[in-house]
């Protein structure tokens, strides 16, 4: 039981780091998505290149 | 005692750690609602963890932290499993169950099993904020029963209105009720902001059963009002009715269901007070 007790807050430390770790990932991954939806803001460049490039 | 000896006991001190994983679980859970675009839901639960918060920190002195190894093992795993969904960006239904299934893994690594009714209330709080919207999704289809009633609203105020199925057709075009227009959104909404006003503000027992029917019934109606006037305005005006389809406009009508759930249930306790009072008087 004692040995129980000793180990809980290392235990409770470990499982914060882990939630702290995927907070910060889903956070910078939730930010990168949001940047590459506004670099969407010419979604038929790629088109238009390959079109350009066509007539030339 | 000096500042060192201050943080030393607050490191020693579960109730900071449980604190932080709770926290930590719940804004990674309102950052992926944040990026699946999702705003009533994303709204809905920060009324719901406002609640919860208040809830805990009325009792914050009386619940007690003794949780065993089973338990603590249970917690863990359920909380690896909220951290592994969300490393996955999760969406949809998961997305959803992640505020139950993390509050319920810190409650078991907190107070055990035994300690789980401790929180009986947070607990039906987070379930009623996202698991009855995956049952529903999952067993009804109530979209042709949408369809029907707005179509016997639209014949009862006077229109030429002819339905089948899921169409609702005027002389000047029709519309189709799809899932999405069906109004179980709004029908959740309104049943899980009934719970938390029993959970909340309870009343009488015998009025406990008729509350989330009432508020079933509200975010039905308020629904079927709302395809009553996407149908006249895709029969008269597209303009009007590009503007009302979808996007912020359709939360305008859950806040509608919202707002007429939270009269009645002012109404019921005004009630309620009124009958204490005349009971303490005899």
């Amino acid at each position: 039981m004692n040995t129980w007790k000793q180990v809980r807050i290392p235990l409770l430390a470990f499982v914060f780091t882990a939630v702290v770790l995927v907070l910060v990932r889903v956070i910078l991954l939730t930010a990168f998505s949001t940047k590459q939806k506004n670099s969407s803001l010419f979604p038929e460049l790629t088109l238009q290149m390959a079109a350009l490039i066509e007539e030339n | 005692m000096n500042t060192t000896e201050k943080a030393s006991l607050k490191i020693k001190d579960i109730r900071y750690w449980l604190l932080g994983i709770v926290a930590g679980l719940q804004a990674i859970c309102l950052t992926l609602v944040w990026k699946a675009d999702d705003t009533g839901h994303f709204g809905m639960s920060l009324l719901f963890l406002f609640a919860i918060g208040s809830l805990t920190w009325e009792k914050r002195d009386n619940l007690k932290f003794e949780s065993e190894v089973l338990p603590s093992i249970v917690g863990i795993a359920l909380i690896g499993w909220v951290l592994w969904e969300s490393t996955n960006l999760a969406d949809g239904n998961i997305m959803r169950l992640l505020p139950f299934t993390s509050a319920l893994g810190v409650a078991l690594l907190a107070s055990g099993f035994k300690g789980l009714k401790q929180y009986w209330q947070e607990l039906i709080i987070l379930f009623f904020l996202g698991v009855p919207s995956i049952i529903a999704s999952l067993l009804f289809d109530i979209a042709p029963l949408t369809a029907k009633f707005s179509a016997f609203l639209l014949h009862y105020f006077g229109f030429d209105v002819v339905s089948q199925g899921v169409f609702i057709n005027l002389p000047g075009g029709g519309i189709e009720v799809t899932d999405e227009c069906s109004g179980l959104d709004t029908i959740i909404y309104t049943l899980s902001i009934s719970v938390l006003a029993l959970v909340m503000f309870p009343v009488n027992r015998a009025k406990r059963f008729f509350v989330p029917i009432v508020a079933i019934i509200i975010g039905f109606i308020i629904n079927a009002i709302r395809v009553v006037m996407l149908a006249i305005f895709a029969a008269s005006n597209k303009a009007a009715f590009d503007n009302w389809h979808g996007g912020q406009a359709s939360y305008l009508y859950g806040m509608i269901g919202i707002l007429v759930f939270g009269c009645f249930y002012w109404l019921l306790l005004q009630q309620e007070e009124k009958a204490q009072s005349i009971r303490s008087s005899d």
